[in-house]
């Protein structure tokens, strides 16, 4: 480090030192700027010294700097993690450098209030406006870094993201919502908490119902050339009817949305009640090679569409001053459909039809107990033991249809058809302890068991101390695993083999971390290095491994080229470090903080070699400010995140790969009391984005070269050499709220 | 004949369940401890230094006196928490400190408890949601300074309480109730807390 860059490290350290000592009640400020989370080990704990590097959220910092969703609260404000969308698309959730792109989030567990939500058919979890969590009744959202499986089984790959909402008694009363993006979208929500009396005992009830639907904006996109159509002879056709062998134009329908959503929280002495549903119908304007790139162009009718409820029921039974049982019964629904029409004759749509639609629907269901006990056996909570089973039984099912567009008859027999019952369970031991003031100590061990792997455990070692005034060193050893999701193990269609001994994914990680307080500081920097193996793609099959499934009657004989099959391929040796600082000043008027990481993530493929991960940034971070005006007058936000260049999703089928540019957003926010009117508030926002496209290729162009048709003239074998395009990116759009509080 | 297997995990499961929904049945109610019992102490001990009367009422060792609710077995954990996180703590307000656990007889029992042990704390677990009215009548004009593990026993008559908003810890003090009980906390503390007048 330069002098120059020491006397400025030294400058602000002495800065801050001086503005908290000139305030006496600097340590009882350090001591509530502590975060409280309950997502690390299942018990409410200190941040600083919870078993994982944790950032914590807050419904006010949520509420000041304009975040509508998780994965703008996790750009924005969050440390560590970041997130990727392409247009309209469900947002991808990445951290510290390993983002896995069309995961459909399943390498970070996402729970509500505990309740884990990714689903047993792709392993899916939405963390966009597809999550269905209405904002207001959020409390705060819990961003748990590093392998998770320790407590919660399989998918806390990259981490878990806890969701905690609030009480009844923090959203008393009853709250109504409008806002709008301009032009873009409107949402309405109305929701409240409530507390009463039931046979003399006390009960609260807590919900909130929201519909949001988004039009808007459109974006130019294309043209791009695809020439002749192997299969007909004609020119490609994006439209029906229409034989242009141009795919591109005006695009209206690229963040068409609708989300009907609600959640609901009954309590009733030790007995909780959670309820949460949603429809998530968006557009799928963006295919990309393995699901149908030369699907029509700007079709309201390409959607795709989730659709989610569970039920959560917990009792809580203190049976001692030592032992206390939870038990909890559950039970979740999710399915999903993917609905594309292609007007191009190709092979899946090799009909005499004007237009294909190709139905791709699954569901899944689930039902479990888990049962747990802490055991505080001095008393003191400085020995607690925790112990737990996770029984569930599971139905996945799915299937692919193509109907014949015009009047939805079938066009052929259903294909890839998966109709399955399994059972997953999980046990657990955690064993907390502080034997000193100045040691806190976390030791603990899942073992899963999936009928279709065997078992995996998941264990995690941690260690906290004090190691000066303010200061927590923390080091954690943990591992975690993903079990393949029931379209990766089982799924099958003519040119895809099913998967054949399909292992989980596992990740180990290292880290240590430092956490300094000083008055209402605070400082973190943080290490870490992570293994990860036996992860699960798409293969394409060489020529040898196609000839020799045809042999076995496995592939049907026209199959050619791109057959594929589910495998553990790659490995992923990842290692940076995170460095994040937030305060206050002037009787908290004054709020900001800085995240940063640096990461490099290699994948490594047996007989490929290392290539960085596509999409995934390796630095990345936040900054925010805001200052409160008082009085009547509005809060004054300012929040920017940034990620720096990165290869893009098809980064090695194009020559030179595509990389898309750094990419950032500044959103400046208003919130306050809308004069004249008590109880109305507001909340107006900006957002500017910097950079031009994202980091997927859009369009049927999805490789480099495509060599197919034949010149009808010369009979030649047609090679077109085609540049990749890269999603536009929304440069601007402002939004304005209104939240009535009765 | 045999059951399916998942149908025979499901009757287990459900019989799990049955069992022990019938051995609570009379184990007590939850009140949620919201924030950890070891950062409960840390505020309180934190917050004890900036009440003005706190020497004074406790003369020269200051005496805690932690209520445990008969039968319930959180009140009686979070007491054992409270006692052994104020024994890593060697000066509470620069004065030494002992700290007494006593179960629960009444309200008027406890002020008089209060005042013949000069207690200058006073802390509440989980299980006194019937009874603090009661308490809150009888402390009225006893020097102490009562504090609560459960945040919804401030509003309701205890003084200093703990709870947490959007993931950080807040403190709540009842301000009529710490006037009539001589707890007098410095103005730029206050600003720090939730108020209830």
């Amino acid at each position: 480090m330069s002098k120059r860059h020491t006397l400025w490290g030294a400058a602000i350290v002495s800065c801050v030192s001086a503005t908290a000592r000139a305030d006496d009640t600097a340590d009882l400020q350090s001591l509530l700027s502590e975060t409280v989370v309950v997502g690390a080990s299942k018990s409410a704990e200190k941040g600083s010294t919870a078993p994982a590097v944790t950032t914590t959220l807050t419904a006010d910092d949520m509420r000041r700097y304009g975040m509508r969703t998780i994965d703008e609260a996790i750009d924005f404000l969050s440390l560590g993690a970041t997130t990727s969308s392409a247009g309209g698309r469900t947002p991808e959730v990445g951290s510290r450098g390993v983002l896995v792109t069309n995961d459909q989030g399943n390498h970070f567990l996402l729970l509500v209030d505990g309740h884990a939500v990714n689903e047993a058919l792709f392993g899916a979890a939405r963390f966009g406006r597809g999550a269905g969590i209405p904002m207001e009744i959020v409390d705060r959202i819990e961003v748990i870094l590093g392998p998770g499986s320790v407590l919660y089984g399989s998918s806390a790959m990259l981490g878990v993201i806890n969701v905690v909402t609030k009480s009844a008694r923090d959203f008393a009363g009853t709250h109504v919502v409008a806002e709008t993006d301009i032009a873009q979208s409107f949402r309405a929500a109305a929701g409240g908490g409530y507390e009463f009396n039931v046979l003399k005992e006390r009960a609260s009830v807590t919900f909130e119902g929201e519909y949001f639907r988004r039009w808007g904006p459109a974006i130019d996109v294309g043209p791009q050339n695809q020439g002749l159509n192997s299969f007909d002879g004609r020119q490609w056709s994006f439209k029906p009817g229409q034989y242009t062998g141009t795919w591109g134009g005006r695009m209206t329908h690229a963040y068409d949305a609708e989300v009907p959503a609600g959640i609901l929280v009954f309590r009733l002495k030790n007995f909780e009640l959670r309820l949460q549903g949603k429809i998530f119908k968006r557009a799928s304007p963006f295919n990309h090679d393995f699901v149908w790139p030369d699907s029509d162009f700007n079709d309201r009718d390409n959607f795709e569409r989730d659709r989610y409820i569970f039920g959560d029921a917990r009792y809580r039974i203190p049976l001692s001053a030592i032992a206390t049982v939870d038990a909890r019964v559950y039970s979740d629904s999710f399915d999903y459909q993917r609905s594309v029409d292609a007007s191009a004759a190709g092979p899946t749509c090799g009909f005499n039809v004007a237009t294909c639609r190709r139905v791709a629907s699954g569901a899944s269901r689930w039902a479990g107990t888990e049962l747990s006990a802490s055991f505080d056996w001095r008393k003191d909570g400085a020995f607690v033991t925790l112990i737990g089973v996770d029984g569930r039984l599971r139905y996945v099912a799915s299937q692919v249809d193509v109907l014949d567009a015009a009047n939805n008859r079938p066009l052929a027999s259903t294909d890839s058809v998966l109709r399955v019952h399994d059972k997953v369970f999980g046990a657990y031991l955690q064993q907390t302890w502080s034997p000193t003031l100045w040691l806190s100590l976390n030791a603990g061990a899942r073992l899963d068991v999936d009928q279709r792997f065997g078992s995996r455990i998941s264990p995690r070692f941690a260690a906290s101390l004090p190691v000066w005034q303010g200061g927590t060193l923390k080091g954690i050893y943990s591992e975690a695993f993903r079990a393949p999701s029931w379209q990766e193990s089982a799924s099958a269609i003519e040119t895809q083999l099913p998967a054949d001994n399909l292992m989980p994914e596992t990740v180990r990680s290292v880290e240590g971390a430092i956490d300094q307080r000083l008055g209402s500081h605070r400082l973190l920097l943080g290490v870490f290095r992570s293994w990860w193996r036996d992860l699960v793609e798409l293969h394409v099959l060489t020529d040898a491994e196609v000839r020799a499934g045809q042999l076995a009657g496995w592939l049907p004989l026209y199959v050619t080229s791109l057959a594929t099959q589910y495998r553990n391929v790659a490995s992923i040796d990842n290692y940076g470090f995170n460095a994040g600082y937030e305060g206050t000043l002037g009787d908290s008027r004054w709020r900001y903080g800085l995240n940063a990481t640096g990461a490099i993530a290699r994948r490594v493929e047996p007989g490929v070699g290392e290539s960085p991960l596509v999409v995934a940034p390796h630095l990345f971070g936040n900054a925010r400010i805001s200052y409160e005006l008082g009085d009547r007058l509005p809060t004054v936000a300012l929040a920017a995140h940034y990620q720096a260049t990165r290869p893009s999703d098809r980064a090695w089928a194009f020559y030179p790969p595509p990389f898309a540019p750094p990419f950032g957003q500044v959103r400046l926010t208003l919130t306050g009391p809308f004069p004249g009117v008590k109880g109305l508030t507001y909340r107006a926002y900006a957002n500017y984005a910097i950079g031009e496209k994202g980091p997927y290729v859009i369009g049927p162009t999805q490789s480099g070269s495509n060599t197919g048709a034949r010149d009808p003239t010369t009979g030649a074998l047609i090679t077109l050499y085609r540049p990749p395009e890269l999603v536009p990116i929304e440069r601007f759009r402002a939004g304005v709220g209104l939240q009535y509080d009765f | 004949m045999h059951a399916p297997s998942r149908f025979r995990f499901a009757r287990v499961v459900a019989a799990l369940v049955c069992l022990l929904v019938a051995l609570a049945s009379d184990r007590g109610r939850a009140e949620e401890v919201a924030l950890p019992v070891a950062l409960q102490v840390e505020l309180l001990v934190k917050v004890a230094s900036y009440d003005r009367n706190f020497q004074q009422r406790a003369g020269e060792r200051a005496k805690v006196i932690i209520v445990t609710k008969p039968g319930n077995g959180d009140s009686t954990r979070v007491a054992a928490q409270v006692e052994a996180g104020l024994g890593r703590v060697a000066q509470i307000a620069g004065l030494a400190h002992d700290e007494m656990v006593t179960p629960y007889r009444g309200a008027a029992e406890l002020a008089e408890l209060c005042r013949t042990q000069h207690a200058a704390i006073l802390f509440f677990g989980p299980g006194f949601r019937d009874d603090i009215p009661a308490i809150r009548e009888a402390l009225d004009g006893v020097d102490v300074l009562s504090v609560s593990a459960i945040p919804d026993y401030v509003e309701a008559g205890i003084v200093l309480g703990f709870d947490v908003a959007s993931g950080r810890p807040e403190l709540l003090v009842n301000l009529p109730q710490a006037r009539r009980q001589k707890v007098a906390l410095r103005s730029d503390v206050l600003r720090l807390m939730k108020v209830f007048q």
